[in-house]
């Protein structure tokens, strides 16, 4: 046994005799886990430091305010002899968000190497995600999740406080096999209590994570055991059920695959695990939104939004299943897939025979709710999957303005100079159509993707959101990374029609 | 025979002309050079003025129109002359007293008899220099009141000119308001016109701009009875009343504020203490006079030429006591005393209000300079940093045209704010400088929110 494994199986057993009760507690704990399962030395340090910002903060606001309430306010308090407080700096909550430290900066990602293997089965990839790791202990697979703020990018220019699992939301896919035995520690580092449901696993009620009804909630600082097997292969999820309203809208979410013992016919070359969601962040703000009930601006594959979807590539001909699995906090999502036909194999509640699967090119995954779709990827391309509402595929599109499409040419000249004479850099948008609003050229609020699309290989791919691509290839020889766009065989790609192709069908235009 | 000398001394010494290079010499520097002109002919008032009057005219420019040619102010100074006649007549003796009786015989030849007798107040000729003395105090405190007369017109001018600026300036404001409010009324009305709205959203949008022009009628009125009040304190009328306003309210330039020396600059520079001192002295001389009065009997003196009925004549003095038996002087004489008492506590009271006038003024000027600071540089850039937000949301559709206007018009609030701010900052200063100045100022224009403006005015 290394030295590295021999601190892993020490750092396992110290979180097993630690429950942190204090602060001091929690530190300890802190760098006994951490020695063993991450892999950044400063981890002590870092934590220590978030933990003392976490505490400082609050204090530092009560100083602030209660310098402030002996101080008047008023902005001529000094020609009546009163105290005028010192101006506080203004910053947008994109720059407040970014001068702190984040809690990426604060506590090392565990992007560390899976300490233990399990060959009986072909893990499933996670796009934009990762799989957490484990290890075997006296026949138990023993996982350990971290609840916590975390810095997110649903895309290039666009980051939000979040919180998660692990670092990253949604958190790290879990793995096992039918009849595993699992024990899955539960550290919250959040600022409020947490617990984890373990979305439709059939268990004891004890280890069901519902906050008050089957358990005291984990407080911050403390460590909670779980501990169930797995009785049956699935597909499920796992979140909070303390303040879910909250922690959800935040991105605390994961997927778990369970993974047959005897693995299914025909053999599944590749799976894909995806995770649902939708959240509400103001263009320029830099904190989703628990609050919101409707009007959700973001809507996710694995907390990330096109053109930030990592594609999914696959061999032609392999047969291979996307586990869909929704934890928006209010939609449905109809998930649907050009160019293929599939079937809906299994729920989160189990396999569904297949006498009951039918044909669809359309997959509605209810909120709370896995599902898992199979085909054979025997057609090559480049392949939309996107949630079929439309307004699921734009990012962060307000709905409370003027609709202007079809508003007159000449009222719109008119309007732009009489606006922009009272609003210079005001222009009139909409009145002929949305399409390509991202090249426009507008300036945004910092920290935003209004109405934002992606390059591809004909223009701009004009939506966002809930979109992905299904990368067909013949000859990919295991390489899975992005091969690219598709080229497309000699006269199979739509293409302006010629006056004489027009004039030879008898169409007039 | 000393008489007439005396006498035309005194009126020497208060002739008209002199008397306004007096009272001119109690102004200050500024307001001295601008009352010089009024003593030219009336031919060269009126060129200077439509001078002044033909370019666009700023507030130095209207002081002076007003000092050359205002009917308010001419009345005030004339008024002055008045006071001056009262006082060369309070100072002059009696006048002596002629008298000729002649008698004639009932029987006979005999020539009348003929008694000519000049008398007059012995006891006046002791007084008069006592006399004069308290004219030369009256007439002081008539020459400091004209001057402070004055420096009120000026005063009053300046204020004038700044509401005038100041409702310009809102009007402006709420100019733009309209514009704003027509372009979401036609935003709406575009709408419909593609269907994408109902005529509602029109009508809501239409109303809110026909409110704003109500707003903008007051206002444009507003700006009319400020032009209309300075040209009552100009004396314009008829075509002069075409004049075009200079500009907006100027930036404020710095004011040094002598903090340690603000109530003995009001109280040394005072003209309504310096005229109650002119008051008091007067009062106490007069006191001085009765008492004197009380304590001399009043003596009759004459010369008398008798012519009897033979033709001769024969002269002699008479000499005429009054004996104080019923009314001894001791009356008036402790009136006096007692009217001196109470111009002693009045004076008092004036220096206290004077102070409290200065400190009152001071604050008005640095609240308000707090205010003018506070307003352009923390509430304009924030409504401003509102608005191009706003823009920003816009931009990224999630926020819409009308919100957008709103924020426009937010500013112009903040702004509408700062002008009013500006005003305040000029009214208040106009006030400091009229106090230091010496004048008290009757009723602030600085309004304050929940405070009755209820400043004593000069007790004059």
């Amino acid at each position: 046994m290394d030295q590295s494994k021999k601190d892993r199986d020490a750092s396992l057993g110290a979180v097993e005799s630690v429950e942190p009760t204090d602060s001091l507690a929690v530190v300890r704990e802190v760098r006994t886990s951490r020695r063993g399962w991450l892999a950044g030395a400063s981890a002590l340090a870092a934590a220590t430091l978030a933990k003392r910002a976490l505490a400082q903060a609050p204090a530092h606001d009560h100083a602030a305010h209660a310098a402030s309430a002996t101080a008047s306010e008023s902005p001529t308090a000094r020609a009546t002899g009163g105290e005028t407080p010192a101006p506080r700096a203004r910053r947008s909550p994109a720059d407040a968000a970014a001068a702190r430290p984040t809690p990426r900066e604060l506590i090392v990602p565990p992007q560390f190497d899976p300490i233990d293997r399990d060959d009986r089965y072909v893990p499933a990839v996670v796009p934009n995600g990762r799989t957490l790791p484990f290890r075997m202990v006296n026949g138990v697979k023993v996982f350990h999740l971290i609840a916590e703020p975390v810095r997110h990018a649903f895309c290039e220019g666009m980051e939000v406080e979040a919180w998660g699992y692990n670092g990253t939301t949604p958190g790290p896919l879990i793995e096992a096999v039918e009849g595993d035995r699992v024990r899955i520690y539960v550290t919250n580092r959040l600022p409020e209590a947490t617990t984890v449901h373990w979305h439709a696993v059939i268990l004891e009620a004890g280890m069901d994570g519902v906050g008050g009804l089957t358990q005291r909630n984990i407080e911050p600082g403390e460590t909670f055991r779980y501990e169930f097997t797995f009785r049956s292969a699935g597909t499920y999820m796992y979140h909070p059920h303390w303040d879910e309203m909250t922690q959800m809208a935040l991105g605390m979410m994961g997927m778990m695959i369970v993974h047959p013992r005897r693995p299914a016919t025909p053999r599944i070359d590749r799976q894909f695990a995806l995770m649902l969601s939708e959240w509400q962040v103001r263009p320029g703000a830099a904190r989703p939104n628990p609050l919101a009930m409707n009007d959700f601006n973001l809507v996710t594959f694995n907390s990330r939004v096109f053109p930030g979807t990592e594609p999914l590539v696959v061999e032609k001909g392999q047969r291979i299943r996307m586990h869909f699995g929704n934890l928006s906090p209010m939609d449905h999502h109809p998930v649907h897939l050009h160019g293929y036909a599939f079937r809906t194999v299994a729920t989160d509640g189990g396999p569904i025979p297949p006498s009951a699967q039918v044909p669809d090119t359309t997959s509605l995954v209810p909120t709370g709710a896995c599902r898992v779709v199979e085909l054979v990827a025997d057609h090559l391309g480049d392949w939309a999957m996107h949630c079929h509402m439309t307004h699921h595929v734009m990012n962060q599109m307000g709905h409370d303005l003027e609709n202007t499409l079809g508003m007159a040419r000449d009222r719109v000249r008119q309007l732009d100079r009489r606006i922009g004479a009272q609003v210079p850099g005001y222009m009139t948008m909409m009145q002929d159509g949305m399409g390509g609003m991202s090249e426009m050229g507008m300036p945004t609020p910092g920290n935003s993707i209004p109405m934002r699309g992606g390059a591809g290989p004909f223009g701009l791919i004009d939506m966002g959101g809930m979109f992905t691509i299904l990368k067909v290839r013949q000859g990919l020889g295991g390489n899975y990374a992005d091969p690219g766009w598709f080229a497309h065989p000699e006269g199979t790609v739509a293409r302006a029609a010629t006056p004489s192709e027009l004039s030879a069908d008898g169409i007039e235009v | 025979m000393r008489i007439e000398p005396l006498a035309l001394l005194l009126v020497g010494c208060v002739s008209s002309a002199a008397t306004f290079d007096d009272t001119r010499a109690l102004l200050p520097r500024e307001a001295q050079v601008q009352t010089v002109a009024r003593r030219a002919p009336a031919e060269e008032l009126s060129a200077r003025a439509r001078q002044l009057l033909a370019r666009p005219l700023d507030a130095q420019a209207a002081v002076e129109i007003a000092l050359v040619t205002s009917p308010a102010l001419q009345a005030e100074l004339a008024g002055l002359d008045v006071a001056l006649a009262d006082l060369i007549t309070m100072s002059r003796p009696t006048n002596p007293e002629l008298e000729v009786e002649a008698m004639f015989a009932r029987e006979g030849d005999e020539e009348p008899e003929l008694t000519i007798e000049l008398g007059f107040v012995l006891s006046d000729l002791l007084y008069a220099p006592l006399r004069r003395r308290i004219a030369g105090e009256e007439l002081a405190a008539a020459r400091v009141n004209a001057a402070g007369a004055v420096l009120d017109h000026a005063y009053a001018v300046r204020v004038a000119f700044v509401e005038l600026q100041a409702a310009q300036m809102l009007k402006q404001t709420l100019d733009a308001v309209v514009a704003s409010l027509r372009a979401s009324w036609e935003l709406t009305e575009a709408l419909r016109e593609a269907g994408n709205v109902p005529g509602l959203d029109v009508a809501q949008q239409y109303a809110l701009y026909e409110e704003s022009r109500l707003a903008l009628a007051q206002a444009e009125l507003a700006v009319a009875l400020g032009r209309e009040r300075l040209h009552v304190l100009l004396g314009l009328a008829g075509e002069e009343t075409g004049w075009e306003l200079a500009g907006d309210l100027p930036v404020p330039d710095e004011l040094a504020l002598e903090e340690d020396s603000l109530e003995s600059r009001a109280l040394d520079r005072s003209f309504e203490l310096l005229a109650q001192r002119h008051r008091l002295e007067a009062l106490a001389r007069r006191s001085g006079l009765l008492r004197s009065m009380a304590a001399i009997p009043e003596v009759h003196a004459a010369l008398s030429a008798e012519r009897n009925g033979e033709g001769a004549w024969a002269l002699g003095p008479v000499v005429g006591v009054q004996l104080p038996v019923f009314a001894t002087g001791q009356g008036p004489a402790r009136a006096a005393v007692a009217k001196l008492e109470v111009e002693q506590h009045r004076y008092a009271e004036l220096a206290v209000r004077v102070r409290s006038a200065a400190r009152a003024a001071r604050h008005r000027f640095v609240t308000a300079r707090e205010r003018l600071s506070f307003v352009e540089t923390t509430l304009l850039p924030a409504r401003q940093a509102v608005l191009a937000e706003s823009l920003l949301q816009y931009n990224a559709m999630a926020l819409g045209v009308l919100t957008l206007l709103q924020a426009q018009r937010d500013l112009i609030g903040a702004q509408r704010a700062a002008v009013e701010a500006r005003r305040d900052y000029w009214l208040a200063r106009l006030e400091l400088e009229q106090v230091l100045a010496g004048r008290m100022v009757e009723g602030s224009r600085v309004e304050v929110p929940g405070f009755e403006n209820a400043e004593p005015a000069g007790g004059h």
